[in-house]
């Protein structure tokens, strides 16, 4: 019998998970019991030290009461009230150097020392914004922030270092977190300056501070020396990618269930879209890894986990008041099916805009100008038919650079002829057939006015 | 026993019982089931489970039959998803009685265990029945007692006994067809 077992138990032996799988399940199951804790009844149910009565005389209990209020008010109400102060109020410091130092002393990893950076950063980049939109933002909470944003990131770097040695798998993980909430406001603060130079900011969206301020001076600064180290460092394998991406998703969706929906109608209106798209990639990275292209699969995993990690910043940063549009962090990835009717669209729009153009070219036309239309227009049918040939090749780049030249073509006409540059009127019809004579008109409109779906 | 049972709060218990039971967990669901990917969701779910399980306020004393049991009937859910025409069901349909056997004996299996090759078993293992599958993996791989067994899969220990016996036997029999199979084939290169 034993010889029997031994043998079978040495080949079962050889079926185990391995290490990476180990370690994705292991942080799949954690994830799991975070996100349902064990209830405080729970606890207390397993633990008879909490159920035990104790008896004390009236007195002693008057002053324990007492105590135990003020006790209640310097420790836990004081700390929680400081948690909203900003910049420039009176618990802000607590909040600052009692409330988030002690939480940072409770890291136990160098991956949650990261994670606490991280999230330093971010809430610091969050009360500059939100003082900006309220228009309070001075140049010294500007300094004040900046040096945060150093000094924070330079922390985040340096226990990333340090995970580098044990763990490159997690190292590279905590990288691209903070990686991807330096980006959120880079881009937010680039957005931003667009915004204002164009002037088309909207009332909410005053730029946090002027263009090359001290803000994007630090993150610019602290993007640039996460890059200059990790230049030559590996991606994390696809399994710890999967596994970081599902944490995360998780997260995301815990979330979205938490926002009132009567309160979050843009936010829940923009981002499902977002993890939908996270979901497309990380489904093209598993087929990737299972056609043999781990690379490639790495690279979509660790574009999923990225822009995962920006939409929860988006939604966190929103829940404190934050109200930046999207757009300005994740923008939508469309799908094949999609980018073909928005091209084929913009397509026929132009196509109508060309004939319009011929029909009146005459009208307008002076003999040197004729000349010149002549020349812009004369590629535009076969530039047509390689626009179409690309779209349902699914080239759409290629695409979408030749609508871009045809655009510009009869942009190029319009001004040469002087144009009116108007399009011509929807095309009314009226009902013939129908037996109610006073059935309102069938109004069919061109296809340049109807949007896709 | 567990060791984990002196550990204080839930979560760490329960982490150190993953540590412990999580490879040979998903060595038996992976040999049950033959799908590797399948067999990790079926851990993730069995941890899943247990910890739903405490959170909700219930002890669990020790986690290894707990782990076994959930781990267990999940993989018979998983059969009940995609059963096929198979082993188990021509088995089914000769109508074995798995009823009385009072010559089954642990000596009689070790008489029959002595005559198999563990490694030629481990090879046709995947082409035995479940049913016989399940309680050949539970107490030759993980180490389980006829009693444990029958308290997991919730049959008697005869009924246990029979299983292993026949299991053994149908083990004996496919390696015996294998072997035979390998032989014809040589004959038949070296003819050629």
């Amino acid at each position: 019998m034993k010889r029997f077992t031994k043998q079978l138990q040495d080949r079962t032996k050889t079926v185990q998970m391995t290490a990476s799988e180990r370690s994705a399940l292991r942080n799949q199951i954690k994830t799991y019991m975070e996100y349902h804790p064990v209830t405080a009844t729970a606890k207390q149910s397993s633990d008879p030290a909490l159920t035990t009565a104790s008896s004390t005389t009236r007195w002693w209990s008057r002053w324990r009461s007492v105590a135990a209020a003020v006790t209640v008010f310097m420790v836990a109400l004081v700390p929680l009230a400081a948690e909203r102060s900003m910049p420039g109020d009176m618990l802000y410091a607590v909040k600052v150097k009692f409330n988030e130092e002690v939480r940072g002393s409770l890291s136990a990893t160098s991956y949650d020392e990261v994670e606490w950076a991280t999230e330093r950063l971010n809430r610091r980049l969050v009360e500059a914004q939100l003082l900006a939109q309220e228009g309070k933002l001075t140049t010294a909470v500007e300094t004040e922030v900046a040096a945060a944003v150093r000094e924070h990131s330079a922390k985040a770097r340096e226990s990333i270092a340090m995970m580098r040695e044990e763990n490159p798998d997690e190292a590279a993980i905590a990288e691209i977190a903070l990686n991807a909430l330096l980006d959120v406001h880079s881009s937010v603060l680039a957005a931003q300056k667009v915004e204002t130079a164009t002037g088309t900011a909207a009332v909410a969206m005053v730029a946090v501070e002027p263009a090359g301020g001290a803000i994007s001076e630090a993150l610019t600064a602290s993007r640039q020396e996460s890059d200059n180290e990790t230049v030559s460092v590996p991606r994390p394998s696809a399994e710890r990618l999967l596994s970081q991406i599902e944490t995360e998703t998780a997260k995301a969706y815990t979330l979205l269930e938490q926002i009132e929906p009567a309160t979050a109608t843009t936010v829940l209106a923009t981002v499902p879209r977002r993890l939908e798209d996270v979901d497309r990639k990380v489904q093209a990275a598993v087929e990737a890894r299972d056609a043999g292209e781990d690379i490639e699969a790495r690279v979509l995993l660790t574009e999923a986990l990225v822009r995962t990690r920006k939409v929860i910043t988006y939604v966190q940063n929103w829940q404190l008041g934050s109200e930046v549009d999207i757009d300005q962090i994740v923008q939508i990835e469309y799908t094949a099916i999609e980018l073909t009717e928005r091209l084929h669209f913009k397509e026929e729009r132009l196509q109508v805009r060309y004939e319009y153009i011929l029909s009146v070219v005459d009208e307008y036309a002076t003999t040197t100008s004729a000349t010149e239309a002549t020349s812009l227009l004369v590629a535009v049918p076969t530039q047509f038919a390689s626009s179409t040939a690309a779209i349902n090749a699914k080239d759409f780049a290629t695409a979408g650079t030749i609508l871009h030249d045809i655009e510009r073509a009869l942009d190029a006409v319009v001004a040469a002829l002087s144009i009116p540059n108007r399009l011509p009127d929807p095309v009314v019809e009226t009902a013939t057939t129908t037996a109610t004579s006073s059935a309102s008109p069938l109004v069919t409109l061109k296809p340049y006015l109807v949007a896709p779906q | 026993m567990d060791k984990q049972h002196n550990m204080s709060d839930p979560e760490t218990r329960f982490l150190e019982a993953f540590d412990t039971y999580g490879d040979a967990l998903f060595r038996h669901a992976a040999l049950r089931i033959a799908d590797r990917d399948r067999a990790l969701d079926i851990v993730h779910d069995t941890f899943a489970k247990v910890w739903s399980y405490i959170r909700n306020g219930h002890e669990v004393s020790s986690f290894r039959p707990f782990l076994y049991k959930v781990l267990n009937n999940l993989i018979i859910d998983e059969y009940r998803k995609q059963r096929e025409a198979s082993l188990d069901q021509m088995f089914e349909v000769d109508g074995v009685d798995e009823g009385n056997f009072p010559e089954l004996s642990e000596n009689s299996t070790e008489a029959l265990v002595a005559t198999i090759d563990g490694s030629r078993a481990f090879e046709v293992l995947k082409e035995l029945p479940d049913t016989y599958r399940e309680v050949l993996l539970l107490r030759f791989v993980d180490g389980l007692g006829p009693k444990e067994i029958s308290e997991l899969i919730e049959v008697s220990e005869n009924i246990v006994s029979v299983r292993l016996h026949r299991g053994l036997k149908a083990l004996r029999q496919l390696i015996e067809t294998e072997t035979k199979a390998r032989e014809d084939r040589r004959k038949k290169n070296q003819t050629t």
